[in-house]
């Protein structure tokens, strides 16, 4: 093997950053990317390479994100950093922690702030941003993103939504590497565009936002085959989300509880909250009201452990809606109970398939 | 380069690192001649500047790297010729080879470092050869979340 080098160790900031965003993160946890990247931290501290060591720490920030770690967690380091990176003067990745920030915010306080200007003094807001510089495409494409998320957790969909927001289109037109952000991006545009296909009553339409849902989740089934941690979920929530827009509601029911199943073993709370709110959805539309109520009482509760108050809040106010002052009986529903059996059914289901393929 | 005569070129680098088993990849014989280690880290300095200024040339730099690094033995900057042409496996949907030679680029940063990362390199061993390990992993992961 070669001797110690000096210069060798230098580059192990980079050689890390690349290998994860680039490489690994198709195979290995959202999870340990995260702590990947603040290994890539450290040492670029340790080096003296501050602009790596920056980059590494953006990125292990974000893909906790993504990871479901806990909003006001994110907020503090992001504030943390932004302020040494701001006395640094080292500004190279501002536009990423404003991007971060402006989108926790939201969904902590609630969509008004995305138009309340700076809610901390010393972090500007996306839209400063924006005005400022809106030729630079990553920051195009995070703001698109992130724009598409908040309307899934706020149940905000414009007409022209999806046409605004091609994800996908502009990813495959600007030939982008593919990046773990991205691959999220494209997932919130197939469950936005089966979402759209719902409530749209021209069925050429609603065809076309359907089989626009099923290019994206053959994307994410290939996702699936390197990384089942990161992705089944997302595959599952999808394919529910596909049966159920195509009137296969048999079918939708147990993808729906085995998303919710596999968000929770794979330590996604968000897509836990999310995958919870569509299946009570669902269990709405059926009839069964009391599952129904355990979900969305389940997905309210990961919303807030996530740190989604306001989104959380969002998702009670519909649950009022839809039940009225009525519901003594249902408060009565144990609701760990309840997902316990929902979860169970799922599990019984799995060993069943498992049985049939031996 | 022309375009199809690159894909060739990537092709056959392709044939190679098939054919090389990974105790092989990982077990690569040094080269400690000085001209070659500067010509290798004149290779990494550019290719970094041009990640972010000329993103189509990395395809060729990288591939220019690995051929190196896989014809004369490994140099303190040879990780770079595994990520970086990792990175373009990946981008071509090879995602398969394109982990093997992330690892690979992984376990040549340690080794050279004398293992300062080593209390990391172990339990990534043990995490990809041990589903159970991968679980606790990941809970402790988000336990420290939490």
């Amino acid at each position: 093997m070669v001797d110690e080098n000096a210069s060798s160790s230098k580059y192990k900031p980079m050689v890390i950053l690349i290998c994860y965003n680039a490489i690994l993160f198709h195979s290995e946890p959202l999870q340990s990317t995260a702590e990947a990247h603040h290994i890539g931290y450290k040492a670029g501290q340790q080096l003296g390479d501050f602009l790596t060591s920056r980059w590494n720490l953006q990125l292990s920030i974000t893909m906790n994100y993504l990871a479901g770690q806990n909003l006001r967690a994110v907020q503090a380091t992001i504030k943390d950093d932004y302020v040494k990176m701001m006395k640094d003067e080292k500004s190279a990745f501002f536009f990423g922690y404003i991007l971060l920030h402006t989108q926790v915010i939201a969904l902590q306080q609630g969509l008004h702030t995305l138009h309340a200007g700076r809610v901390e003094k010393l972090i500007p807001s996306e839209a400063e941003l924006l005005a400022k510089d809106n030729s630079n495409l990553i920051v195009q494409i995070v703001s698109k993103i992130n724009k598409l998320e908040r309307s899934i957790l706020f149940q905000q969909f414009s007409s022209n939504l999806l046409d605004e927001l091609n994800i996908s289109g502009t990813i495959a037109e600007m030939k982008m590497q593919p990046r773990p952000l991205l691959y999220m991006g494209i997932f919130y545009e197939g469950l936005t565009c089966f979402l759209c296909s719902i409530g749209i009553t021209d069925p050429t339409k609603s065809k076309s936002l359907i089989e626009r849902g099923q290019s994206v989740l053959t994307r994410i089934r290939s996702l699936a085959e390197h990384s089942s941690w990161n992705w089944e979920n997302k595959v599952l929530l999808l394919e529910a989300m596909e049966m159920h827009t195509m009137g296969n509601l048999d079918a939708a029911g147990p993808l729906y509880t085995s998303s919710i199943g596999s968000a929770h073993e794979h330590k996604f709370i968000h897509e836990e909250a999310v995958a919870s709110e569509l299946a009570g959805e669902y269990m709405y539309e059926q009839g069964n009201h009391s599952d129904a109520y355990a979900l969305f009482m389940h997905s309210i509760k990961c919303f807030k452990e996530w740190g989604a108050d306001a989104v959380a809040k969002r998702v009670e106010m519909s649950v009022q809606t839809k039940f009225g002052a009525n519901v003594s009986h249902l408060r009565a529903v144990n609701v760990s109970d309840a997902m316990a059996r929902i979860l169970s059914f799922d599990q019984q289901q799995q060993q069943k398939k498992k049985r049939s393929l031996v | 380069m022309g375009e199809s005569t690159l894909m060739t070129d990537i092709d056959a680098m392709n044939k190679v690192l098939h054919d090389r088993s990974d105790d092989s990849l990982l077990n690569m014989q040094d080269n400690k001649d000085k001209k070659f280690v500067a010509l290798h880290q004149l290779y990494s300095d550019i290719i970094q500047v041009i990640y972010f200024i000329k993103p189509d040339l990395v395809c060729s730099l990288s591939l220019r790297m690995i051929e190196l690094t896989m014809a004369k033995g490994i140099t303190p900057t040879s990780p770079f010729s595994f990520v970086y042409f990792g990175s373009i496996l990946a981008a071509m949907g090879e995602v398969e080879k394109a982990c093997r030679l992330g690892e690979c680029s992984l376990y040549h940063d340690c080794i050279l470092q004398h293992c300062s990362l080593y209390t990391w390199l172990e339990p990534y061993h043990v995490y990809h050869s041990n589903p159970t390990y991968k679980m606790q992993h990941c809970r402790k992961t988000s336990t420290e979340i939490g």
